[in-house]
């Protein structure tokens, strides 16, 4: 995944200018244009109904399977909520190594020359590629599929706050050391303020890879419930409905993650810290 | 990401480029490597993990050096598998690229086109590309069609965004420049847009391509009927072969590090430096 | 899982849309050749293994899968003439589509393919000795449902047990890592992790009841090519000879089969395997009956509106002509 992530390849700008509620209504005529289209294709007969069913039958599926009548019942908000807690767990495990890793190698000679190599070499590894393994060693979906987000998203948060202390004004640590500040007051004064804005940013970067990996890892491992699970599961019994709602779903909620939640997180901070990663 | 490793590190600085600086840098990088593998090796054979489990280093190097030896049958059977997902990956990175492209400089030179388009594009960007493969799979049943499809979704996006990006990025006066001097739009084209948009749309393909190799990996274990790399690793693990397994998730690795780095490293350096000052593809990280 | 319910409705339509075309192509021909589902297991490696048709002057193709559901989509969708089915699926074709298909011969089966194993050095020595602990099963499968009947015999109960729903594949390493404390698994599963060395085999659920495959044929396809059919089921009389007869022998070639794939497999292991599996075609009325219970509790759970009727789906002369077609050749 390395290198550049297409959220970055955005100027820092633009990734301001996302467009936010009142925003979306103006913009989304194109996609509300597509599914007035597609609902009148599939109605009329112009297109494969079974491979491409209304968008009103999938919004159907969508709300029978959130409610009592679902099969089982409340199935979707079930499947949503396995498929976020794992999210969260592995980001939260990403976020804590990650931090500990990554102020490690920005600030300690051993650290660096030890973990630098590992690191590139495990990086550019398939995230998915991982996850046959993990099933040997942790046998359990849950643990498997935790493991696989905390390594999708570990990298970029460690390859973040890596970045951010490199680019830590020196002077200030000279400042705060001149001025007899012990070693644990530097670092939570000193380092912790300045390497936040770019952990926010790596957990960013490090959610988007999160959210792909869980989807695929829920798709080879899961045994029960997420979003990834309902879709590959659906393909089973060609429940197409199924996989359209799981798919709308799976973007919806990435969109939210990434650009709206976890943008807003790093729109405040920056506002707040009054430092912007620039990455 | 290159960035992060101290070789490259050594060498930017080895201003005299002695080869001795050189062979100090690739030590201390490939130290930690091997001690990493020696751990490893050491734990196994001590018995603190079960080689049915976790296999040692040496045991997976045994047994990917058998599978490639085509003393044991008539083909060596890991180039093969090899050979199986590199063209997959590769055919959907070409599509991808002759679909994405041409659309990003369309995209990218309407303005209304691309408003019109852009929240559609934001919504199917973040989107996993393997989430498609359910669809694929009842359209087409398992095989090629749908592995490569969904590869290509995965390539498709990064590609096009980039263009749009590479081509949006164009200082609008120069196109006006020079269409004022008379410039046929191939010549445009070939002066004005391609070199303008060039960096980004590298940097697009290189993470179109990535995209491309990881999508591969969930999708040829999902709907591979044979051959393979993701088919392989799901082929043993049902017969619980877990040397093979090890083989294939090295095998993944190393390709997958050798097309971010070496090809497209080296395409990066050779092309982005004639035109311009390089490092600028690099803005992106 | 929860939504088989309307996604078979939707493979009916699909179905119809894609069959119709594609048997009538292939009867049109009436070439000497068929078309078969298969997968990695092993009886289906053997018979990838070598030219059984050759005997019979048949043409069989191969098409492989990555599982049993995979096949009958592919059966049910006319791309290969002959499936096979375990109980869950075979029931659902039948109350849905009973006009698609015969049953033509049994598939493997045999109680003795499904176990309880426990890690090596476990003390556990029985099924009741694991009561209040973890097992891991597939609880969707045909070995499941086995291991409920079996549990029913024996006074026991599914809440008994803390069920733990995994893929059989992570099975062994769970149990061998403690994180289950026994697995309900099938061929060759158990045998591979037996001769590997890690597991015990505690319990088989042989005499429980014999949980039947059947093979199925694409009716259209068997009323155009009668003689295709009854080869091929001469070649499944072979096949399962070999099998039971000389297990030693088949587990050779399923492993030199596999080994094309760059997977290794110990033939111990497979063989081990094969004398738990019991392959003879016939269908007889003890087989044909186990799956009543199968469609009365499904019938129980709301997936079908009644019971089928399953003798009138079975035709025996395909089986009997096969019997004939081998005694000609010898």
């Amino acid at each position: 995944m390395s290198t550049i992530d297409l959220a970055s390849a955005k100027p820092p700008s633009e990734a301001r200018a996302i467009p936010l509620l009142p925003n979306i209504g103006a913009r989304s005529g194109v996609i509300v244009a597509l599914l007035v289209l597609w609902e009148l294709a599939a109605r009329l007969g112009w297109i494969n109904a079974f491979l491409f069913p209304a968008p009103s039958n999938i919004a159907a599926t969508i709300w029978t399977q959130s409610g009592p009548d679902g099969n089982p019942p409340y199935a979707m908000p079930m499947h949503v909520l396995r498929s976020m807690i794992r999210l969260l767990a592995g980001i939260a495990l990403a976020v804590v190594i990650g931090t500990v890793l990554g102020v490690l190698i920005g600030m300690t000679r051993w650290a660096r020359t030890l973990f630098q190599p590992l690191i590139s070499i495990f990086m550019p590894v398939p995230t998915l590629a991982w996850t046959p393994v993990l099933l040997l060693l942790t046998g359990i979906d849950d643990r498997t599929t935790i493991i696989v987000v905390f390594i999708a998203a570990v990298f970029e948060v460690i390859y973040t706050i890596v970045a951010g202390i490199e680019m830590m004004n020196v002077k200030l640590f000279w400042v705060a050391r001149s001025m007899g500040a012990s070693r644990l007051q530097i670092f939570l004064r000193v380092i912790i303020p300045a390497i936040f804005p770019y952990l926010i940013t790596g957990m960013r970067l490090g959610t988007g890879y999160a959210w792909r990996a869980l989807i695929a890892a829920e798709m080879l491992a899961a045994s029960s419930l997420g979003l990834g699970f309902m879709i590959y599961d659906a393909s089973e019994y060609m429940s197409t409905n199924v996989i359209y709602a799981g798919i709308i779903l799976i973007a919806v909620l990435g969109y939210l993650l990434e650009n709206v939640l976890i943008g807003r997180l790093e729109a405040s901070t920056t506002e707040k810290w009054g430092i912007q990663s620039e990455r | 990401m290159t960035a992060i490793s101290t070789g490259d590190a050594t060498q930017a600085k080895g201003g005299a480029s002695t080869s001795l600086t050189r062979v100090a840098g690739f030590v201390t990088f490939i130290l930690p490597i091997a001690a990493f593998l020696a751990f490893w090796e050491a734990v196994v054979w001590f018995g603190l993990a079960d080689a049915t489990i976790l296999p040692a280093p040496s045991m997976v190097l045994v047994r990917g050096w058998s599978l490639l030896n085509p003393a044991n049958s008539e083909h060596s059977l890991l180039l093969m598998h090899i050979g199986a997902s590199l063209w997959r990956a590769l055919a959907a990175f070409v599509l991808a690229c002759f679909v994405a492209i041409p659309l990003g400089f369309a995209l990218g030179l309407s303005k209304g086109a691309y408003r019109a388009l852009s929240p559609l594009l934001s919504l199917l960007l973040p989107l996993p590309a393997v989430a498609w493969t359910p669809i694929f799979l009842v359209a087409f049943g398992q095989g090629e069609i749908t592995i490569i499809g969904v590869c290509f979704l995965g390539a498709f996006f990064p590609i096009l965004y980039s263009t749009i990006q590479g081509v949006r990025g164009i200082d609008v006066h120069s196109i006006w420049v020079v269409r004022s001097m008379g410039a046929k739009p191939m010549d445009l084209f070939r002066r004005v847009l391609l070199p303008g948009a060039l960096p980004a749309l590298i940097s697009g393909l290189k993470l179109g391509m990535a995209h491309s190799w990881r999508t591969l990996v969930a999708a040829e274990m999902l709907a591979a009927l044979s051959f393979g790399l993701g088919y392989m690793i799901f082929a043993a693990r049902s017969y619980m072969d877990v040397s093979t397994m090890f083989v294939g998730i090295v095998c993944l690795a190393v390709i997958g590090l050798l097309i971010e780095h070496a090809i497209f490293g080296t395409l990066e350096r050779m092309t982005v430096a004639r035109w311009h000052s390089s490092g600028k593809v690099r803005g992106a990280r | 899982m929860g939504l088989k319910g309307s996604g078979w409705l939707k493979l009916r339509v699909f179905a119809a849309m894609v069959a119709a075309g594609a048997t009538l192509a292939h009867a049109a021909t009436g070439s000497m050749s068929i078309r078969v589902g298969l997968q990695s297991v092993p009886p289906d490696e053997v018979y990838t293994s070598k030219d059984w048709g050759a005997r019979y002057k048949l043409k069989v193709e191969h098409g492989s899968f990555s599982s049993g559901s995979d096949i009958l989509k592919a059966f049910i969708g006319g791309r290969v003439d002959v499936g096979n089915g375990g109980s869950g699926r075979l029931v659902t074709m039948a109350a849905q589509q009973p006009q698609l298909f015969y049953i033509v011969a049994a598939n493997q089966y045999g109680g003795d393919r499904y176990g309880v194993m426990v890690a090596k050095d476990s003390p556990v020595k029985t099924v009741q000795e694991l009561k209040g602990k973890k097992i891991g099963a597939v609880t969707g499968s045909g070995t499941y449902s086995t291991f409920r009947v079996y549990l029913d015999k024996n006074g026991m109960k599914e809440s008994d047990f803390q069920i733990v729903n995994m893929k059989v594949e992570d099975l062994r390493a769970a149990v061998q890592q403690g994180i289950i404390d026994g697995a309900v698994a099938w061929e060759p599963h158990v045998a591979i992790a037996e001769t590997m060395g890690v597991v015990r085999r505690i319990q088989s659920m042989a005499g429980v009841n014999d949980s039947p495959n059947f093979v199925l044929v694409n009716r259209k396809f068997a009323d155009a090519n009668p003689e295709a059919v009854a080869r091929y089921i001469a070649t499944l009389i072979d096949l399962g000879e070999l099998i039971n007869n000389h297990p030693k022998e088949a587990a050779k070639l399923a492993a030199g089969q596999i080994s094309k794939k760059g997977v290794s497999v110990d033939p111990k292991a497979l063989e081990l395997s094969f004398t738990r599996i019991k392959m003879d075609p016939k269908v007889t009325d003890e087989l044909l009956s186990e799956l009543i219970p199968v469609a009365e509790s499904m019938k129980g759970a709301g997936k079908i509106g009644a019971v089928p009727d399953f003798k009138t789906l079975v035709r025996m002369e395909f089986y009997e002509q096969a019997v004939k077609l081998r005694q000609a050749s010898r």
